[in-house]
């Protein structure tokens, strides 16, 4: 998406989830966002340019706020309720995070890496010594 | 408009700045219900043959606080509320002084009159309480006496609801304060839980905080969660170890 279409897109969801600016730079605070109120708020009006991290990390803030605001008022079924996003699966997107860039080669400061504690299932990662 | 490649690195929050604001707030150790009952203790005892004072105050939220000298006072306060009409009501709509000279003639707010009268109220005088042109709250004085109440009260009471609305509206800012700081706080703890999963992350060859970043709000949007929470299941799966977490 293009940037000047980013933060008009990003001050609707803020005006639907009925978030006051300071409300939405506080969560963009959280998750990492470095620019302050002023310029959060700037760029909601298309005034102020943000680099794309930051731009990004607002965009992030909004759209849990829009979650948030969606799962809140959520319609409930009658049938049992059901988690499609149970801890199962959040242990999967944890593990491939954790084994993103285990086929790249390691910056090697060590040649020989630690033999693996257990074998079970984790893919054969590239041979270690490979430089 | 300027070109997003001109945008300057992004300076670090000055976080030092905005606590010290918000301690510029925090002066005294004055709480709304302390600067309340000040305050109607004050109203109780500048106007002669009061029986009872009591100060509600408004917030932008619409909730209200409230002090009252005596139970007489707290009481007729409440019927005000329940009934939805009084003479304090109008005071603060209206941002106009009120004066009540006998309930038992006065046509305007009948269903209260009637219900204060068992309390033994016969005039009232009620004043806004209006800080930075927002009308915060009100102030008034009850009494036993019929006509107690004149204009050499009404101004007393002006002139104390001036000071008054000052001093509470601070207390309310003081308390806004505390709200945001503790907002501040938990901003933080998010931050810094984000900031140690980046980094976890940025040691097993992610090419760059931005990058990682990028992947753990990736693998948010894949699990439909927080950015937050796949940061601290994460740092719980390194510290527990990836065996132990697999069995979870």
């Amino acid at each position: 998406m293009r940037s000047e279409d980013q933060h008009a897109a990003i001050e609707v969801a803020r005006v639907c989830v009925g978030l006051s600016v300071q409300e939405l730079w506080l969560r963009y605070l959280a998750l990492g966002g470095s620019c302050d109120a002023f310029d959060v708020d700037g760029h909601l009006q298309g005034l102020v340019a943000l680099d794309t991290f930051q731009q990004d990390v607002l965009a992030q803030a909004a759209n849990e706020a829009l979650d948030e605001f969606v799962d809140s008022r959520r319609v409930p079924l009658s049938g049992a309720a059901r988690d499609p996003t149970a801890d199962g699966a959040l242990t999967e997107v944890i593990d491939q995070l954790l084994t993103r860039w285990h086929r790249a080669p390691a910056p090697a400061l060590r040649p020989q890496a630690e033999s693996p504690p257990e074998e079970e299932g984790r893919p054969p990662t590239g041979s270690p010594a490979r430089v | 408009m300027t070109e997003p490649t001109d945008v300057p690195q992004a300076v670090p929050v000055d976080l030092s700045a905005a606590l010290s604001q918000m301690a510029g707030l925090v002066l005294s150790r004055e709480t709304v219900e302390t600067a309340l009952e000040l305050v109607t203790s004050l109203a109780a005892t500048a106007t002669a043959g009061t029986l009872g004072a009591a100060v509600t105050l408004v917030d932008e939220r619409g909730r209200r606080s409230r002090a009252a000298s005596n139970s007489a006072a707290e009481r007729a306060d409440a019927l005000q509320y329940e009934l939805d009409e009084g003479p304090c009501l109008s005071a603060w709509a209206d941002r106009e002084v009120v004066r009540v000279d006998d309930t038992t003639t006065d046509g305007r707010w009948p269903r209260w009159n009637a219900a204060v009268l068992s309390l033994g109220v016969r005039s009232v005088l009620s004043t806004p309480l209006v800080a930075g042109g927002e009308a915060i709250g009100a102030m008034k004085v009850y009494s036993e006496r019929p006509m107690n109440y004149g204009t050499h009260d009404e101004r007393i009471m002006l002139l104390l609801a001036d000071q008054a609305a000052i001093l509470l509206s601070n207390s309310q800012s003081l308390h806004e304060a505390r709200r945001l700081s503790r907002q501040l706080t938990g901003a933080l703890a998010t931050r810094d839980t984000i900031a140690q999963a980046v980094g976890v992350l940025l040691g097993r060859g992610a090419g760059s905080a931005e990058e990682a970043f990028g992947t753990l709000s990736a693998a948010a949007a894949q699990a439909h969660r927080p950015v937050e929470e796949i940061a601290r299941a994460l740092l719980d799966a390194v510290v527990v170890g990836p065996a132990a977490s697999r069995a979870h």
